[in-house]
């Protein structure tokens, strides 16, 4: 008997995967790297980096915006919007989901971005104080600024349901994923989310710099997770685009995949300072179990942890504590991984493409290694994923994700089975 | 008379440099309008903010919402820009 669901009652699914990564353009690409440790960190090639405490960061090479959109829209917007655009028409692809073929006004964009157009805007300053403000272009005024992505991507696909952007640092990948999932709930279909950034030119970096975050070891290892060696994060550029779907809806139009069901989500903030480190994990814990009340499962169920891995001793071991307070005996025993030790930390990319090795993992039956961590930090209790891949049946997974100025989120997402699928009871298991 | 200072292919040269139009897209024909071509209000800005960066010619935006064609832009830029050397 068909019954029309209450709205509470709609689950959120992924059902499109669009990668844009240092170590890997396109998911097929991405994932075969990143399950065989391939590391996309190197010294600087986009400018001359010799004269910055940072040289070393996960760049996208060989990515090519006219592969995916106009030089006219090229000319419009910046590199970040470009990786966005490009991410966007992967995930429409993977998904078989063509925007045209619905009402405009039942999809939503809703993506994070920590920075906005950096080098758009860079090259813009830089003929502001060179040459004076009759120099600015007048694509300044739409390139720059944080929904700008999300504002392109609604513009090419034609959508129109009500959509947004998510500026919360390393956790806005999670932070985005869960706003589409509220939009499901809401009556949304289809929302393009996730993110991406592109944050490695010489403004930009030096604004990172500023954190003392960053590693300055200038070789290919200087990300070391959950290391002894740790000495601060690489930073990246690229991410992911998810399309998240109304479950219902997407069984109805024949997704080819569903990936899995954003099933729990938990956020907090540290209220503590706005940089240094919080005096004990028990905010991000708490986002934890969150997340797993939201989810309405026990820390048993889950079979993969993917942290956030910042990479220095103290937000490490915070990390440890949090995965310890709120998972109990289970911390020790579930697998823990920071494939982004491959691809440097992409801020509002970041989780976003942490939830799409998370969904691949459940699909392929693998978890991808941490790299460069092989000295794990004295007593951290973790069964971190070292060197190369582990096989595993994955069905649960969190996410981890924190960013700077306090963030914590946390993302629950459960493989979907086929008998899910075919057995219309489903539709109203919640 | 004097040389036309300001040329079809200056102006070309904008639309393909500034705009993103493939030499192919920007067409022979004087009379087609910024707007057939496919430039929005935004690209027009731009457009006009070239003039003013590379030619020194300011165009008030009375003046500019009656430009219509291409045409009329080259007319109008090089009507300023001979006046400003008159005077």
């Amino acid at each position: 008997m068909m019954t029309t669901l209450p709205e509470r009652r709609r689950r959120a699914v992924i059902t499109g995967i669009g990668v844009v990564a240092p170590n890997g353009i396109g998911t097929d690409a991405w994932w075969s790297a990143t399950t065989s440790g391939t590391s996309g960190i190197n010294r600087i090639s986009r400018f001359d980096p010799s004269r910055y405490a940072t040289q070393f960061a996960g760049e996208v090479d060989g990515f090519d915006a006219l592969d995916y959109i106009s030089r006219r829209l090229m000319m419009q917007t910046d590199r970040w919007t470009w990786m966005g655009l490009a991410a966007a028409n992967m995930a429409f692809d993977d998904a078989a989901f063509r925007p045209d073929d619905y009402d405009p006004y039942s999809m939503s964009v809703i993506t994070a971005s920590s920075s906005g157009g950096n080098e758009f805007g860079q090259v813009e300053i830089q003929k502001l104080w060179s040459k004076g403000a009759n120099h600015v272009g007048a694509y300044q005024s739409i390139a720059w600024f944080y929904a700008a992505t999300t504002g392109q991507i609604s513009i090419q696909h034609g959508i129109k349901g009500a959509s947004g952007v998510v500026v919360t640092e390393g956790a806005g990948g999670i932070d985005a994923l869960a706003h589409g999932r509220r939009a499901v709930f809401r009556g949304i279909d289809a929302v393009v989310s996730g993110g991406v950034e592109a944050p490695i030119g010489p403004y930009a970096l030096t604004c990172q710099m500023a954190t003392g975050r960053l590693s300055s070891v200038a070789d290919e290892t200087a990300y070391r997770p959950f290391d002894e060696r740790a000495s601060g994060y690489v930073p990246g550029e690229g991410g992911a685009i998810l399309l998240v779907e109304n479950l219902e809806s997407a069984i109805r139009r024949g997704a080819p995949t569903i990936y899995g069901e954003i099933l729990g989500y938990g956020a907090t903030h540290d209220g503590h300072h706005p940089w240094a480190p919080p005096p004990d994990a028990s905010q991000l814990a708490r986002a934890i179990k969150l997340a797993l009340r939201d989810a309405r499962i026990e820390p048993e169920d889950l079979d993969v942890v993917f942290a956030d891995g910042a990479a220095s001793r103290a937000w490490d071991d915070l990390e440890a504590q949090a995965l310890h307070e709120a998972l109990g005996d289970h911390a020790a025993a579930v697998p823990v991984s920071v494939p982004k030790s491959m691809t440097g930390r992409l801020y509002a990319g970041g989780a976003s493409l942490d939830v799409a090795s998370a969904l691949l993992a459940m699909r392929h039956g693998v978890i991808p290694p941490t790299v460069h961590a092989d000295r794990p930090i004295p007593g951290c209790g973790l069964d971190i994923v070292r060197d190369v891949s582990r096989s595993a049946d994955v069905r649960t997974a969190l996410v981890l994700a924190r960013g700077y100025g306090g963030f914590n989120s946390a993302l629950v997402l459960r493989r979907i089975s086929t008998p899910d699928i075919t057995n219309d009871a489903h539709l109203e298991a919640r | 008379m004097t040389e036309a200072p300001f040329t079809y292919d200056d102006l070309k040269h904008i639309l393909v440099e500034r705009i993103g139009l493939s030499e192919a897209e920007v067409p022979e024909d004087l009379d087609i309008t910024f707007g057939e071509l496919g430039l929005d209000s935004l690209a027009i800005v731009e457009v006009q903010l070239s003039l003013q960066q590379d030619y020194g010619v300011s165009i008030p935006d009375e003046d500019a919402d009656a430009i219509g064609t291409l045409r009329e832009a080259i007319d109008y830029t090089n009507h300023r820009l001979l006046s400003v050397e008159v005077v």
